[in-house]
């Protein structure tokens, strides 16, 4: 995650860097319900890794595997990964990982309400084997 | 009928298991290994995250518990990030993995009586509506005609598609591919 956004307010400057907008992203998606985990794929699992080795020599960073972060001037686009249950409707988890991010983004940083596109890469399902007959 | 639960085997559209290509990913790659791009794909990533962990195994941390589980999770999401289907959305796009909708598909298939779910493809159209083709496998000598069997196939299907996904489908194609007694 690299770059960072700008809000000019009564002619002062905030810039806000977009690992802080991906780790308020990454904590809102995961906290969604149908949400089982974020999936930063084969990069995310190097990355957690990496921060688990950092956590052990002290240093602490949030977690924000599974979200992209693109910020021009004020506009910010947020990408988020993500595997969901199967007992609810997955468009309508996607909707709301869709709505309860932005609004986490809002309140945290103060910026304009960004664009949230979601990938479902799996739905999970309750591990019951079906009964052949 | 294995579900698509983290630690369960994951078939590549090759055919080949990505377990295998784990085992085998010290070596050298063979014959099919070399041209085919499922393969190449899974064996990169599979490399790269290799090499990364034994880096961390060099360094004083304990192993996160369930690893290999965690690893294999990564690359199958890396191998389905490459074949997206769009859902209908009102706020920003919303796609989603075409295996990931056909694990779903085929388990609602088989939640029929006499029936086992095989392949099952989902391909998306220009008006955002998805094509399912999925092939079974009936009990041979079934107490229910073959004719019931696939229509009530055909509403489960649908049913988990639409309500259970939220796609919108355009056609749903059933073929019966084997019988099994």
């Amino acid at each position: 995650v690299t770059g960072e956004a700008n809000v000019e307010q009564q002619g002062s400057q905030r810039v806000i860097a977009d690992s802080v907008i991906a780790s308020v992203a990454a904590h809102a998606a995961a906290h969604t319900p149908g949400v089982v985990r974020l999936e930063g794929g084969v990069a995310g699992l190097v990355h957690q890794l990496t921060r688990l080795a950092g956590r052990a020599a002290g240093r602490h960073t949030a977690p924000s595997d599974g979200v992209d972060v693109r910020s021009a001037g004020a506009v910010t686009t947020i990408h988020v990964d993500i595997v969901v249950t199967g007992d609810l409707r997955a468009a309508a988890v996607a909707a709301a990982v869709q709505h309860s991010v932005a609004t986490a983004v809002v309140a945290a940083t103060g910026l304009p309400r960004p664009v949230v596109s979601v990938s479902i890469l799996d739905i999970e399902l309750p591990v019951v084997r079906p009964v052949w007959s | 009928m294995a579900v698509n639960h983290a630690t369960d085997d994951y078939v590549l559209p090759c055919e080949r298991r990505l377990d295998d290509i784990w085992q085998r990913v010290g070596q050298s790659p063979d014959e099919h290994e070399q041209t085919c791009p499922h393969c190449t794909a899974a064996r990169q990533s599979l490399l790269v995250l290799r090499d990364a962990t034994r880096q961390l195994a060099e360094e004083p941390v304990p192993q996160p518990v369930g690893l290999t589980g965690r690893i294999m999770a990564a690359v199958r999401a890396d191998i389905r990030r490459n074949r997206m289907l769009p859902l209908p959305s009102a706020n920003g796009p919303v796609d989603i993995s075409e295996q990931a909708v056909a694990v779903v598909l085929r388990f609602a298939a088989d939640s029929v009586p006499g029936v086992r779910a095989r392949r099952c493809t989902v391909r998306a159209t220009d008006t955002g509506a998805v094509e399912i083709e999925l092939s079974l496998a009936l009990r041979y000598g079934g107490t229910a005609p073959a004719e019931r069997m696939l229509a009530q196939v055909r509403d489960r299907v649908a049913d988990a598609a639409e309500a259970g996904i939220g796609l919108r489908v355009a056609r749903c194609d059933l073929v019966l591919a084997d019988l099994y007694s």
